[in-house]
């Protein structure tokens, strides 16, 4: 018990610090006009930790022979390039196939990778989800995690055997669709330093809601427009991506030309909202 | 009051009584529901001391009857008078006719204003031309003249002689706007009220155009508790294709601040049949129906208010109010097969991208194998489509069958218990499939779907199926 503590606490102090500088979105405040408990967007948060917490996980490390240093295990090795997305496990068939394309947008390389990727999820799919519907937003969330994977492997030839595993390439697609969908909506993000700002402003206008319950003079988070948050994700993938291209690779570890490419991919969320939604955006009106 | 009665009862005001001012109101009732009857012009003009007016109204009857020997004498009068030195005689009032027994039918068929819809001619009121028809050089030169002598006569305090030069410019145009306005306004000042109504009244009848008259008449009638009258013109004002939106609010206010709701609403939907985009009049119907708790019904005009565009104030404001609710789903989405083919061509895009990782990232190597799967898988997802979301696309729900949905009762219900927020969509009049077909659809959408999947993605399958080794590059 202490240990899940111990655990849960350490999980909030890395939160916390981590978002000091650089803001974490954690909560969407617009409104879900269709009222949908968001089904998708649950399922597949419970299906990408099942997974990690189940199959990668338990395998993913081992004491090294000599009993001095924790290393990645064989097995796991094997999961990553067995499952993960390839070009040279697409084209030659190898591993799954292009059944890696499914996948490796279920698999997470760590705890952080798969947290990270969830609370992106969480934040900006339940409202893309109520915009298409369930059935339609699983559909959505594939293909974008298809063009994603398919666009790092395409604009990038001959970093053929490096697989890449993850849902970021997905959520990024879910993350260019609320850009398109709700660029005007208002994104609640974990961020330090401007909680810390914000804190004396807040402080000289409390004085005249001295009787307003509602008024918090400190807040853990801040709201920031969404478009500010979605172009600056675009902006921090469009860059290295290019350098992607150019260089045939990043050895920072982070495919963030999948990123760029499941971002581009958002287009096709105009295929699958729902139609009276599509009419209203044709319109030119708020969603 | 019939027609016939008031003119008894004008010509009796007039003859026995020598009240000429109520005999010309009676008498001016009377035409109005009855503007063909020759001998009660011929009466009235014995009410008027204008000489142009009672020379139009000679012509009236004359037009209506040329054989009447009455109004014939007093042209012939007002005519030698018009040769006459400047200080005329008065007129001679016409011979008293024998009054007609009450109520005794007359050729002529009653006509009132409230009966001048534009379905229906209206009767010849004048024969001056409305603002319709474009006014020649001569006309505008002589106008221009009249007008202008009239303020002149203005300036020397001689209204009188003004309000004769505007009747002048009416004989010319009967809806000249400015010099009905100040004619009309003149006479009602001088407390000539019934004169003034007439002179409007004859624009009206004439069916003008200008729906400032129409406000001037409707304000008229009700000053004189005329309140019948005043009904019909909200009618007639409702009709106007080119009244001005905010004039129309002002008419449907004016019935809100009486409480009558549903008066205003149906002179509302009555303005918007004759024109359907008014944004100011869709988005006062929105309030009405909010104000009435009709939440579902608001919901519909706000957003027929806001489709036709959000740049302006009421289309941003009807926006707001449909910001917190569910978008309306209207028959045209429904029935729309473009959106229902969008859908499918989603899935199709996903069966493609598919394909093409299954082919090795080469498109050019897809084989007609996966181009039947992902024709196929347009197929499904359309049919499934169909089965689900879109089971209201025209034609294809009337050829397979289907019903209109009962929705009435539901509506009734939703009605009184939608929340905000909870908004439902409005009434459909589309058919929509049987259940029993739908179910057929989806069945047959999702086997052939797997079909398709099965199709584009073989190569993939089979690799799983035989359960390759695992492996590792190096």
């Amino acid at each position: 018990m202490c240990g899940l503590i111990f655990v849960i606490l350490f999980i909030l102090l890395v939160l916390f610090l981590s978002s000091l500088v650089y803001p974490l979105p954690v909560n969407d405040s617009g409104l879900m006009r269709y009222r949908t408990v968001p089904w998708s967007t649950m399922f597949l948060i419970m299906v990408n930790a099942v997974i990690f917490v189940l199959w990668t996980a338990p395998d993913m490390y081992q004491v090294s022979e000599g009993g001095t240093e924790v290393e990645l295990s064989p097995a796991y090795l094997n999961k990553i390039y067995y499952y993960g997305y390839s070009e040279y496990a697409v084209i030659n068939g190898a591993g799954v196939g292009a059944f890696s394309t499914f996948s490796s947008t279920f698999m997470h390389a760590n705890f952080w990778h798969l947290f990270g990727n969830m609370i992106y999820l969480w934040t900006f799919g339940r409202r893309v989800e109520d915009a298409c519907g369930s059935w339609r937003f699983l559909v959505f969330y594939l293909l974008a995690g298809m063009v994603a994977s398919m666009g790092s492997v395409l604009f990038r030839p001959g970093v053929d055997f490096i697989p890449s595993i993850g849902s970021s390439g997905a959520i990024s697609g879910v993350m260019g669709a609320y850009l398109l969908l709700f660029w005007n909506a208002k994104i609640d993000c974990l961020w330090g330093a401007a909680s810390v700002l914000r804190f004396p402003v807040a402080l000289v206008k409390a004085i005249p809601h001295k009787h307003d319950d509602d008024y918090k003079i400190w807040r853990w988070t801040v709201t920031v427009p969404a478009w500010v948050v979605l172009i600056w994700f675009v902006f921090q993938n469009f860059i290295p991506s290019l350098e992607a291209i150019q260089n045939k690779g990043c050895a920072c570890g982070v495919n963030y030309l999948a990123h760029f490419c499941g971002v581009v991919s958002a287009l096709t969320v105009f295929l699958f909202v729902r139609k009276d939604l599509l009419i209203r955006y044709v319109y030119g009106r708020h969603l | 009051m019939d027609a016939q009665t008031l003119y008894h009862k004008g010509v009796q005001a007039i003859r026995e009584r020598g009240d000429l001012k109520r005999g010309h109101g009676l008498l001016t009732r009377s035409l109005r529901h009855n503007p063909h009857n020759d001998m009660a012009w011929v009466w009235l003009v014995r009410t008027v001391q204008n000489p142009q007016i009672q020379l139009d109204y000679v012509e009236r009857a004359l037009r209506i009857n040329p054989a009447n020997h009455h109004a014939l004498h007093i042209k012939e009068q007002l005519q030698t008078q018009a040769l006459a030195p400047p200080t005329p005689p008065p007129i001679t009032p016409p011979t008293p006719p024998p009054i007609p027994i009450p109520n005794q039918p007359t050729t002529s068929n009653p006509v009132t204003v409230a009966s001048v819809t534009p379905n229906n001619t209206p009767p010849p009121a004048s024969t001056a031309p409305t603002v319709a028809v474009p006014v020649t050089k001569a006309e505008k030169k002589r106008i221009m003249l009249l007008m202008q002598r009239a303020e002149d006569y203005l300036k020397t305090d001689n209204t009188e002689a003004a309000i004769a030069q505007w009747v002048k410019v009416l004989a010319i145009r009967v809806d000249y706007e400015e010099a009905l306005a100040k004619a009309s306004g003149h006479l009602w000042q001088l407390y000539y009220r019934e004169d003034a109504r007439e002179l409007i009244g004859r624009a009206v009848l004439a069916n003008t155009k200008i729906p400032t008259i129409y406000m001037t008449a409707l304000d008229m009638a009700e000053r004189q508790g005329d309140y019948a009258e005043a009904a019909a013109l909200r009618e007639r004002i409702a009709s106007l294709p080119n009244a001005d939106d905010e004039l129309l609010v002002t008419v449907a206010d004016y019935y809100c601040q009486r409480f009558q709701y549903e008066p205003a609403m149906q002179f509302i939907e009555h303005a918007l049949e004759v024109n359907p985009n008014r944004q100011k009049l869709l988005l006062r119907l929105g309030d009405l129906h909010t104000e009435l708790y009709r939440s579902q019904t608001a919901l519909t005009y706000y957003d027929r208010a806001v489709r036709l565009g959000t740049r302006t104030t009421e289309g941003k404001d009807a926006d707001q109010h449909l910001l917190r609710a569910v978008p309306v789903i209207t028959d045209r989405e429904r029935g729309s097969m473009i959106l229902a083919l969008r859908e499918a061509a989603g899935f199709a895009l996903f069966l493609l991208v598919m394909a093409w990782q299954d082919a090795g990232l080469n498109l050019l190597a897809l084989g007609p194998q996966r181009w039947v799967g992902v024709l196929l898988g347009f197929v499904g997802s359309y049919l499934l489509i169909t089965a689900t979301s879109s089971p209201q696309q025209t034609p294809i729900a009337a050829w397979l069958g289907g019903h209109l949905p009962d929705h009435a009762g539901k509506r009734k219900h939703d009605e009184f218990h939608s929340k905000p927020g909870q908004a439902k969509p409005d009434p459909t009049q589309l058919p929509i499939l049987a259940e029993d077909t739908r179910l057929m659809l989806g069945a047959t959408g999702a086997f052939v779907l797997v079909l398709a999947t099965w199709l584009v993605f073989y190569r993939s399958i089979g690799i799983v199926m035989d359960n390759p080794p695992p492996y590792l590059p190096w």
